[in-house]
């Protein structure tokens, strides 16, 4: 009678281990460490450092172009003719930003200068170096010029003219 | 004593035959619910959430990242470029009892997925990454085929310096 009830004692307890051991509730789990990564660009700023300057001219009956590159070269068309010891220089853009960012450069269709009264010429043909855009150096600036044609009448009214343009960069 | 024996016989017998089930799944592998493989997440891409231009430096702003490599919201901040990832995860069952062994599978039925935030250090004040979205957080995980994947969003401090930012994150998988 001892051992038939040892028997079901260790019966039941062999019962509860093998259920024990069918449970579907045992749960594993895993951990590993991943990455993360985010890069931060700050605003860009634009700046002007000097504005887009055709220097002195004479008209003439018949008037023409003044054509300032970048670079700095100023040639005169038509009947213009170029005071050569005034100061003329393209405009000259300061650019910064994140290093090596890219940008991109949107220049004006044309703007008009005024002397103050009636009187009116017009730039065309903006050009840029670089040409369409590029990139901040390491330090994260860069230097725009621009230049363009300014488009004198015939017997253009003597006077100062000037005007403002509108430049737009894109900054990635 | 009379009472005793057949209540040990039938918890003997169920025990028995519970276990003869599973012993006969185990030998075929084919039963995903009582398979035995260890699967270890295993990381097939980091959570990138690109280059961040911020608006306004003053203030600061956030960005999140979905689970599908999205963009999904983004506060002060202008995306601009870089590469944009969600992370993604498959289950390593290498040498863990793979498909191929005995009573392995492809796959496991998750219970959980808890995921830590994370810290971003670089060249400015630390940022964190929180929120983080698991793709999948039960039902059954095809582990070697379907990645899990995970989103956060990127709190960015007011005048946070440029650079670039990194950090570790922490993925636990629960599962049966």
């Amino acid at each position: 009678m001892i051992n038939m009830k040892h028997n079901y004692k260790k019966q039941i307890v062999r019962g509860f281990l093998l259920l024990a051991g069918v449970m579907p509730f045992a749960i594993d789990a895993a951990t590993v460490v991943a990455t993360v990564d985010a890069q931060i660009s700050t605003n860009a700023t634009l700046s002007a450092s000097t504005g887009m300057v055709f220097g002195d001219m004479t008209a003439g009956n018949l008037g023409g172009t003044v054509v300032l590159d970048p670079d700095g070269r100023r040639i005169s068309t038509g009947t213009v003719s170029l005071n050569r010891a005034s100061v003329s220089s393209p405009a000259t853009l300061s650019l910064s930003g994140t290093p090596n960012g890219l940008y991109t450069i949107v220049l004006p269709s044309s703007v008009v200068l005024n002397d103050g009264g009636a009187n009116n010429m017009i730039v065309t043909d903006f050009r840029s170096f670089p040409d369409a855009g590029g990139q901040l150096n390491g330090s994260g600036v860069a230097s725009v010029k621009i230049g363009g044609t300014l488009n004198v009448g015939a017997n253009q009214g003597f006077g100062n003219y000037s005007g403002s343009m509108t430049v737009v960069i894109n900054y990635f | 004593m009379s009472k005793v024996f057949p209540i040990a016989r039938s918890v003997y017998t169920i025990g028995f035959l519970l276990f003869f089930q599973w012993e006969m799944a185990y030998a075929w592998g084919v039963n995903a619910a009582n398979c035995d493989t260890y699967v270890v997440p295993a990381q097939q891409n980091g959570l990138q959430f690109g280059s961040i231009m911020i608006i306004t430096s003053g203030s600061p702003g956030s960005i999140t990242v979905g689970t599908s490599n999205n963009i999904i919201s983004s506060s002060n901040v202008l995306p601009v470029g870089g590469t944009v990832l969600s992370a993604s995860f498959l289950g390593d069952d290498s040498g863990n009892g793979g498909p191929s062994n005995p009573g392995g599978c492809t796959n496991r039925s998750l219970v959980n997925v808890v995921v830590s935030d994370a810290t971003l250090t670089g060249t400015g004040e630390d940022m964190t990454v929180t929120g983080m979205t698991p793709s999948i957080v039960s039902g059954t995980w095809d582990y070697r085929t379907t990645p899990l994947t995970v989103g956060g969003t990127l709190n960015i401090n007011a005048n946070q310096l440029s650079g670039n930012y990194n950090g570790t994150y922490s993925i636990t998988v629960y599962y049966q």
